[in-house]
């Protein structure tokens, strides 16, 4: 009756949010939208280890993921700091 | 196709050609953009693109061997880059003359999650890495005790922790050798044998993370 | 066994994209950029270990990913706080 409906599994769903996640990466062009981006295609590449049943190795990516998030998050951060840091240094060189 | 035994199964033999087809354009690539980039840090990341490359075309035999292959490759691959990254910061110390944190963070920076969660998320790593033993057990919990230290400089609190480190790693070498040692001359005691060498590679890969420690002392030497 | 050819081809599609991402992307001049875009070849890497059923190779390849994204992380940031041209 609705055969749309078996097209809707898991892995289906999955590689969707990772091609959504991949296509976001690419072509937001600001680092802090592409860390965001980058926690869709972690969800669906979980999503897919968990259709092919491999739990452990799902909970081992579960836990890997927000540490790398975090990661790139201090350095996005520090980054910013030391730019921002960089041209107003540059402008109170010009005004002097 | 006579080369190919027939317990290969054949999923496998139909997805062997584009495997390899995609592993070397994926290396083609690398290899362009590496070769039209001037900046030495640009190229050491595309390096990474290569090493995919690499693993694709390893992978795609799809066999054990293809499995017990690709670790090593993992593990060179980090170390490569591990090594050049030292040089490119020294090499530039040396031209500006200026030093920097070993770690470095922000000024104001406190986020809930680097108070409460790294304890949890060391430990948890830590037990399933010794649950796995040898050189993935290895990555896993060194991931995990690289996670708590940078979340203690983060917060400000001194991680002196790498002393030692070297120290033990190189026991934990000594054990791997020892390991097959007892394999080759007493193949009685096999078990023992496959347990000195599963256990020496975990503690040793695990304390390979403390190898941006003991640069840091070179560097404080040498001032 | 439909699947297996679903995860194998999206993982070909994510290590092709993602290396052109790499090499040619937009706004890939910035270190910063240039190594967040290389997590989508390593995404697409371990599909392909998924497919021949690599478990240890796929577990240690998602360790080792965190560990060299923080590597390079940290060589990024030391060198622009030197004042190096990137």
């Amino acid at each position: 009756m609705y055969p749309f409906l078996d097209l809707v599994t898991l892995t289906n769903v999955s590689v969707g949010v990772l091609f959504i996640g991949a296509a976001g990466i690419i072509m937001l062009k600001t680092p802090m939208d592409k860390v965001i981006m980058f926690a869709l295609l972690q969800g669906g590449f979980i999503g897919i280890i968990v259709s092919a049943k491999y739990l452990d190795v799902a909970m081992a990516a579960a836990i890997f993921d927000p540490i790398s998030t975090i990661i790139m998050l201090i350095a996005i951060t520090k980054l910013d700091e030391i730019r921002k840091n960089k041209i107003k240094s540059q402008e109170e060189e010009f005004f002097a | 196709m006579i080369l190919v035994p027939d317990v290969v199964s054949p999923v496998v033999v139909a997805i062997y050609a584009p495997a390899v087809f995609v592993g070397i354009i994926v290396a083609l690539i690398g290899l362009f953009g590496i070769s039209i980039e001037k900046n030495d840090l640009q190229v050491l990341i595309l390096t990474d693109i290569v090493g995919v490359a690499m693993l694709i075309i390893v992978a795609a035999v799809g066999t054990d061997l293809a499995e017990s292959l690709v670790l090593p490759g993992l593990v060179v691959e980090l170390a490569e880059i591990l090594a050049i990254c030292e040089i490119l910061m020294s090499r530039e110390m040396r031209k500006t003359g200026k030093s920097v944190a070993l770690i470095p963070t922000p000024l104001n920076f406190d986020m809930e999650v680097l108070q409460t969660a790294p304890v949890f998320i060391a430990i948890i790593l830590v037990i399933y890495g010794a649950f796995l033993s040898g050189f993935t057990g290895g990555a896993i919990a060194g991931g995990g005790i690289l996670f708590y230290v940078m979340s203690l400089t983060v917060r400000g609190l001194p991680s002196d922790l790498w002393e030692g480190i070297a120290g033990a790693s190189g026991i934990a070498w000594c054990l791997w050798l020892i390991g097959f040692i007892i394999l080759f001359v007493f193949p009685n005691y096999w078990l023992l044998g496959l347990m000195l060498a599963a256990f020496g590679v975990f503690i040793k890969v695990a304390f390979k993370a403390g190898l941006i420690g003991v640069m840091n002392r070179e560097e404080f030497r040498k001032e | 066994m439909l699947e297996v050819y679903i995860w194998f081809y999206a993982g070909c599609t994510l290590v092709i994209v993602g290396s052109l991402a790499t090499v040619i992307g937009p706004g890939v001049k910035d270190p910063l950029v240039r190594t967040l875009n290389t997590e989508i070849p390593a995404v697409g890497l371990s599909l392909i270990f998924l497919t021949y059923n690599h478990t240890i190779a796929l577990l240690t390849f998602i360790a080792a990913t965190s560990i060299i994204t923080l590597i390079l992380l940290r060589t990024i940031v030391r060198l622009e706080e030197m004042g190096a041209e990137l």
